[in-house]
């Protein structure tokens, strides 16, 4: 008989109890004595819960429970006006009258309001698509209203259920709207497509394909019903129970806990949400840096809903006050980053109306907005980056960015020809940018960089890296520290450290989607050197008996670097830096005090940045940049 | 407990404490996934449904559930046929059973603090009873290291096991 391995005589085991059920002592196969005490057990196992049973349940008994306490927000009689449920979409848009022509075209959405502003922005307009009304307006970045392009995505989709989700896709298609996801069946009896419209919303479609789904969904059918991205499901759910009176329908949970969809009920309304999945495009308003989309609520009591919503941790951006337009409203931020309107209607006002009171609401409020002056300082750091930003240079800089698009779901944002004659390129991952240079005429000397990149699934993006030509360091394992992680090599010598930290988020607190790993030999000179050059901050430092550094993390502006001394396979690779700060002329200074040698000296670019460049003492390269002016994108 | 009573809401505190508990005692007395999860269910709506009711006389919480829990199931019994269901010992008097069903209680615990790739596996063979290929292919991982994992799993409950049992 061929020698059988240990986990195979014990997998046999475990089949044997498995297939009888009911026997107190079931038969066995032969199996080596070792494996007696794991077979007793696997026998004990034998009535192990089901995760979600236990979650479901407990749901369900929350659900009783508040039922028997609380009184059930009353829809009877609502200040809902005609024609609104208690969720409505407010999407901001950066062109709100475009928007409106597309989603006629794409949607089928008829025009119900138009309010027009002085200035012939739209300052509010609602459109009718299936059973439910769509608020959308222009961006007015001084009232906190900012589009999809302003704020670098958006962590809300507005969902669909419709009766031919096929028909729905073709057509926005040919309207103009870019697939995320294609149309088709999903395993959980859904048939489903996603995709972007060219403002930068994202729309998801669906229609049930069996009849269990389809009477769980009918209430909100062609209703829309927003999809909320949150950095922690769980925390969220608990705080819209406690905010806004929801109440759970369902909640699907991986074994760590984080939500992969979640459906819960406010008033007469759905919203799903599911925690951030930067690998799938699914970021939250904090790593955006922001949401065009607010959640609209019509209400009962605006005011004690308001408070309560506050009391939850709720943060107020306007009070509740009586508005021009006949609701009584006011605005929030959730723990989260989404933002709410909460509403009662008082009045009915004819749009004739609102318009005659919206010229008197705007000549109040002209002086005092021309008091506050121009807005038209350059912020120091550009919209969507941080203080650092990696930058990898590779001979095959095209294919790097096709697999970093490919592997890492790395969103394209500008792709230009630099000054050497190569490619120079910005891509998003996750809540993280990066630059790119390289190919063409380029003859510079690459610099191949070691990162730490955060996903939510680690195995899933280990084995589409290697799908795409990456080598394997390591295969993914659960590490000691509290992740799980893999590393691999891509095409241009590139390091990445892929990881998903366990429990409900997985990234840790204070880093980001990608982080610079150093290798460097000689670790506490480079953070010795950070903070005289760069005032940067030690976070961490895990070091041996003999001062060796195995791990350390500094801190420089609101990013972190990440570095342990070199050993092993971990030899140092320098790295280049783009570093957005407020005087590139000072921190250049700083840096040659410090100890670097200067690459270039501060410089206006015709690109908008004034910019300049060093070495450290340890070969890392170091640009400093300020914006001076803004330069339109191409 | 009190707050419970005060607080039906505090009531989900309870349920993480006791929901093994009374899972492993049905699952017991009644070898039957379904009508477990069922009985279970029920045992918490009463449980519930019955909390301001409940006397403090140094009967503890979870004693009580079980009480339940054995009315429920002898009252499924007169009016079904699930008597060949029954653990041969089904009539056991309930304080006897309750240490085994303690030990089995505290093991299912233990599950939930496994590395998360060896609960994963454990909990799909075990508690959905999916076969290794299924679950290699749910995992997109080979049938072989789906194995390792069960094995790895097993053999590490069994050492938090001895570990908590000197």
């Amino acid at each position: 008989m061929a020698k059988r391995s240990l986990s195979q005589q014990l997998d046999e085991l475990v089949d044997a109890v498995l297939a009888q059920p009911e026997v107190p002592e079931p038969a066995l196969p032969p199996a080596e004595a070792k494996l007696a005490p794991l077979a007793h057990l696997a026998i004990r196992l034998r009535g192990l819960p089901r995760q979600d049973f236990k979650t479901r349940l407990k749901t369900d008994l929350e659900r009783s429970a508040n039922m028997a306490t609380k009184p059930v927000m009353t829809t009877k009689v609502r200040p809902i006006p005609e024609g609104f449920r208690t969720v409505t979409p407010y999407l901001c848009v950066k062109d709100a009258a475009g928007a409106i022509e597309f989603y006629r075209k794409a949607f089928e959405a008829t025009e119900t309001l138009r309010l027009p502003m002085p200035d012939g922005r739209i300052g509010h307009a609602e459109i009718q698509i299936g059973k439910s009304r769509i608020m959308l307006s222009d961006e007015f970045p001084e009232m906190g209203a900012v589009s999809p392009p302003s704020v670098g995505g958006s962590p809300v989709d507005i969902h669909f259920y419709v009766e031919d989700v096929d028909a729905w896709g073709t057509r926005a298609m040919a309207a103009g709207a870019r697939i995320l996801v294609p149309v088709a069946d999903q395993d959980y009896g859904e048939r489903y497509g996603r995709l972007e419209d060219p403002f930068g919303h994202r729309w998801g479609f669906s229609t049930p394909l069996n009849e269990d789904r389809a009477q769980q969904v009918r209430e909100t059918f062609y209703v829309a019903t927003p999809y909320l991205v949150v950095a922690d499901g769980a925390k969220a759910i608990d705080f819209y129970k406690e905010a806004f009176a929801a109440t759970e329908l369902m909640r699907l949970a991986d074994p760590d806990g984080r939500i992969a969809h979640a459906e819960l009920a406010i008033g007469d309304s759905v919203i799903m949400l599911s925690g951030a999945a930067a690998e799938y495009g699914r970021l939250s308003p904090q790593s955006l840096g922001g949401t065009p989309v607010t959640i609209h609520l019509y209400v009962e009591n605006v005011d004690a809903l308001a408070s309560q919503a506050v009391e939850a941790g709720a943060k107020i951006l306007r009070p509740v006050q009586d508005q021009f337009y006949g609701d009584r409203s006011g605005r929030f931020e959730d723990p989260f980053g989404h933002v709410w309107i909460v509403s009662a209607h008082i009045e009915d006002v004819t749009p004739e109306e609102i318009r005659h009171r919206l010229d008197g609401f705007m000549s109040r409020q002209a002086p005092a907005e021309r008091q506050q002056g121009p807005t038209k300082r350059v912020k120091p750091i550009p919209e969507g980056f941080h203080t650092v930003t990696p930058y990898l240079t590779a001979r095959q800089a095209p294919q790097l960015l096709e697999f970093l698009k490919g592997a890492f779901g790395a969103e394209e944002l500008l792709r230009t020809t630099g000054a050497a004659g190569g490619m120079h390129a910005e891509v998003r991952i996750g809540d993280s940018k990066l630059m790119i240079g390289g190919g063409g005429a380029w003859r510079g000397t690459p610099m191949p960089t070691a990162l730490h990149l955060y996903v939510s699934d680690t195995d899933a993006v280990y084995r589409h890296a290697l799908e795409l030509g990456a080598t394997s360091i390591h295969e993914p394992m659960d590490q000691n520290y509290g992740e799980r992680s893999a590393g691999v090599k891509d095409l241009a010598g590139n390091t990445w450290y892929i990881a998903t930290k366990f429990g409900p988020q997985y990234i840790p607190e204070g880093l980001r989607s990608v982080n610079v790993y150093l290798h460097p030999r000689g670790a506490d000179g480079v953070i010795d050197f950070l903070k005289r050059a760069f005032a940067a901050d030690e976070v961490a430092r895990y070091a041996g008996p003999d001062g060796t550094i195995y791990h350390a993390q500094v801190r420089i502006g609101d990013s972190v670097i990440e570095m342990g001394e070199a050993h092993g396979p971990y030899q140092p690779m320098p790295t280049m830096f783009y570093l957005y700060v407020e005087d590139a002329d000072a921190w250049y200074r700083r840096a040659l005090q410090a100890g670097a040698t200067s690459i270039s000296e501060p410089a206006d670019q015709p690109y908008g940045d004034r910019k300049a460049g060093v070495k450290d003492p340890f070969d890392n390269v170091w640009y400093v940049a300020t914006p001076i002016k803004h330069v339109p994108m191409s | 407990m009190e707050a419970a009573q005060k607080d039906p809401t505090k009531f989900a505190e309870l349920y993480e404490s006791n929901f093994e508990r009374v899972y492993a005692y049905i699952a017991w007395r009644i070898r039957h996934r379904e009508e477990t999860e069922d009985l279970t269910s029920d045992v918490f709506h009463r449980a519930l449904a019955s909390l301001p009711r409940f006397e403090w006389r140094g009967v503890p919480f979870a004693a009580w559930l079980i009480k339940i829990a054995a009315n429920l199931i002898a009252d499924r019994l007169k009016h079904r046929h699930y008597a060949n269901r029954l653990d041969p010992v089904g009539d056991d008097p309930v304080d006897r059973s309750l240490e085994a069903v303690e030990r089995r209680a505290q093991l299912f615990r233990l599950v939930d603090r496994l590395p998360v790739d060896q609960r994963r596996v454990i909990l799909m063979r075990f508690a959905e009873e999916k076969s290794i290929r299924e679950i290699a292919q749910k995992l997109g991982r080979t049938e072989g290291a789906v194995k390792q994992l069960q094995f790895r799993g097993l053999e590490n409950l069994r050492a938090r096991w001895d570990e908590s049992h000197g």
